[in-house]
């Protein structure tokens, strides 16, 4: 038998009318089984799952790891755990978290990651892509923010742990919670007693930030894993909270965070940390990152004598942009440099005028940076750099600033304040209200 | 010169009438060959050889050692930082000498005096060219070129950044005050001057809250920033933002207040986020800078 249509210009266009009808004829015909509760047709599964596969696995060909990225980081691992219990395990579970029971009926049900080698079937840029993006159809939300890929890179550092981690390392990294000790109570280090005080919400906000930064905030962990917000400003710690809850300071782990509370919390939650110590005279610690940056030894800073004498010696220019400084010592001593005097030849102003004590009781929306993490203040910088750094109204002035700064600029500096010990502020100046 | 000029243009068209109207049509080829020799060789070589000899002999002039004041100019992006009264040591420099008076963005510049500025940058090539007194002088990161200027007329001069340096290039501009040589004496005496600052000055404490203090100095007070210009006399200039806008407390506003608006690409951050109080509070107070 042979069929033949002639083809005719009305034919064709009733043709075109007719396929571009089609779907909507099916899609308002109820035919469509879109209820979670029948699962999927096996083969429409397979299709939806390889696709999903593929894509992965083509689009994260473009991602690629920073090189000072270490996946097997106790610090990374630290600080993907909290955002996980909050973002993840609701869903995927966790070590001694059971799945729960209403996640069991969606279509298509998310995998226990902790499990088997669920895990492991991905590449770490798979991972990375997957976490950065999302999936659509299947629930998986994208990161909050697509500025952020070291947040992104310290989760797939979290997930890489995963599978090895036993339910009491689970709670102790995310949850702050001791081993062995009693369900709800928190990891109570320095200052920890000041909960008895607090009511409540604001009781239960602290307990939500402590399990990253610590009821001190000096952060858990360990060392230099989470930022110092212990003895920031108020009124910069309201102002940056205000900022992740609003999303113009980005961060996906804080911005949820920031988001789960009103404004009126957000302003107790910035006195309770401001309060906190953060002086800790003479005893300077350098994390593991700037030690691993940096070549060997001693953590003493350079005297503004060295400052001198290195410029002298090498006839350089320290301003330059690669090439100079060699070793940990001259590193420091550039980095006290650009804090303390800054470099006007490259159009960098001492950080000290705005960060340093006086800078801070002149206007209290200046963070301290004396005793900050080398990976945070590097990182920040870099963001900056990058046009991805937002967040209180004055964030904008370190643009030129972090512009104009070279990478070996960004790691002296991040290394000088991380060294430094941390200078009192001027607590009276800062109970008076930030000018407007 | 006018004069010489005339002869030539009339030779030109002289000649150029004889040989089309007066006595046209062809010539042996013994007279075409001495008209290439004499009036193509002989002629332009005697005759250039003698101009060459008397260029030369007034190169000296133009080289001659200053014996004004040595000013160093450094070009940044996108403003002028200028220094009187330098010691400008002989032979090329790699870095401008430190000293000096500080101040930006308007050269002042004794008449009947021949000046010295050198010329640096720290950043990219720029060139610094006052049309009206001097040709251009390119301004290159690394090293110091000099420039001996003798301004003969008193007067205010518009110079520019002749070299294109960034996006807020033609918007680099300066002027230069040509005075006389007792005037210029008094005005640099007068801006090495400190400021007189009241400690309680509201637009002071303002500027100091919001960090400007960090890059700008007035000397006098605790701003001692060596990013950007000197403010400490900033009034007393005819301009703002390095020839951008006329000096006014309104325009000082509205540069604090929208910078990258007034001048795109500029270094110095927006303050758009001070409220108009405290925009108002600064610019009144840097109005007080004479």
């Amino acid at each position: 038998m042979k069929l033949s249509v002639t083809l005719t210009r009305r034919r064709v266009i009733a043709a075109i009318v007719l396929v571009a009808a089609a779907p909507f004829a099916v899609g308002a015909s109820g035919l469509v089984s879109i209820g979670a509760s029948s699962g999927h047709f096996a083969p429409v599964g397979w299709f939806l799952h390889w696709t999903m596969q593929q894509t992965v696995s083509r689009r994260s060909w473009l991602v690629e790891k920073p090189e000072d990225i270490d996946l097997s980081d106790p610090a990374l691992v630290q600080r993907g755990s909290g955002h996980f219990a909050t973002g993840c395990a609701p869903c995927h579970a966790a070590p001694g978290v059971r799945q729960s029971e209403v996640v069991h009926h969606m279509t298509p049900m998310p995998p226990q990651l902790h499990v088997g080698d669920r895990v492991a079937e991905w590449t770490d840029r798979e991972l990375f892509w997957i976490v950065q993006h999302g999936i659509k159809y299947s629930g998986m939300p994208a990161w909050p923010t697509q500025e952020r890929p070291d947040e992104v890179w310290s989760m797939v550092a979290f997930l890489r742990a995963l599978p090895d981690m036993t339910p009491e390392r689970y709670r102790e990294l995310a949850l702050g919670i001791d081993a062995g000790g009693a369900p709800g109570r928190i990891d109570l280090e320095a200052g920890g007693e000041a909960l008895g005080g607090l009511d409540g919400i604001l009781r239960e906000a602290v307990a939500d930030c402590a399990r990253c930064h610590g009821a001190d905030g000096l952060g858990r962990g360990p060392a230099g894993a989470f930022p110092v917000i212990a003895g920031q400003p108020q009124a910069y710690l309201a102002a940056t909270l205000k900022a992740f809850q609003m999303g113009t300071r980005q961060s996906g782990a804080m911005q949820s965070a920031a988001a789960r509370y009103d404004d009126a919390v957000l302003e107790q939650l910035a006195a309770y940390y401001a309060e906190q110590p953060a002086e800790t005279p003479g005893d300077a610690t350098v994390s593991d990152a700037a030690g691993e940056a940096l070549a060997d030894a001693a953590s003493e800073p350079a005297e503004p004598s060295d400052v001198r004498a290195l410029t002298e010696v090498y006839d350089i220019d320290s301003a330059a942009a690669t090439g100079f400084p060699i070793g940990r010592e001259e590193t420091l001593a550039l980095g006290r440099r650009i804090a303390e005097s800054g470099l006007p030849e490259r159009k960098i102003a001492a950080c000290d005028s705005c960060h340093g004590p006086d800078g801070i009781a002149r206007n209290p929306l200046f963070p301290r940076l004396d005793g900050q993490p080398f990976w945070y203040l590097k990182t920040h910088l870099e963001l900056w750099k990058e046009g991805h750094r937002d967040g209180t109204r004055f964030a904008h002035l370190m643009d030129p600033i972090a512009i104009n700064m070279t990478p070996e600029q960004i790691k002296a500096v991040s290394l000088w304040y991380e060294s430094r010990e941390v200078r009192p502020l001027d607590r009276e100046a800062l109970a008076v209200p930030a000018g407007g | 010169m006018l004069a010489g000029a005339v002869v030539i243009w009339v030779a030109v068209i002289g000649l150029s009438v004889f040989a089309t109207k007066i006595r046209p049509g062809a010539y042996g080829e013994k007279a075409g060959l001495r008209l290439i020799v004499w009036g193509g060789c002989v002629f332009p070589v005697v005759v250039l050889t003698a101009l060459l000899v008397w260029g030369l002999q007034m190169m000296p002039v133009l080289r001659a050692e200053a014996n004004g004041p040595t000013i160093a100019v450094s070009a940044e992006r996108f403003w002028w930082r200028v220094a009187y009264d330098v010691d400008g040591e002989p032979g090329v420099a790699k870095s401008l000498p430190e000293g000096g008076v500080p101040s930006a963005n308007e050269i002042w510049l004794p008449a009947g005096l021949r000046s010295e500025f050198l010329i640096g940058s720290p950043d990219v090539i720029h060139s610094l060219w006052i049309p009206s007194i001097a040709g251009k002088m390119d301004a290159i990161p690394g090293r110091v070129n000099r420039l001996v200027v003798e301004p003969t007329k008193p007067g205010v001069y518009n110079g520019v950044c002749a070299e294109f340096c960034g996006d807020a290039h033609a918007q680099m501009a300066l002027r230069v005050v040509v005075v006389s040589p007792e005037e210029y004496e008094a005005y640099v005496a007068r801006q090495s001057q400190p400021a007189s600052v009241g400690a309680d000055d509201e637009g002071f404490r303002r500027f100091t809250e919001n960090g400007c203090d960090a890059c700008h100095t007035v000397r006098g007070t605790a701003a001692t920033g060596k990013v950007g210009p000197d403010l400490t006399h900033l009034a007393s200039r005819r301009t703002i933002a390095a020839g951008t806008l006329p000096m006014s407390p309104e325009n000082l506003a509205t540069f604090v207040g929208f910078t990258h608006r007034v001048k795109p690409g500029v270094q110095m951050p927006s303050y758009g986020m001070l409220s108009e109080d405290e925009i108002a509070a600064i610019a009144g107070w840097l109005e007080t800078l004479k």
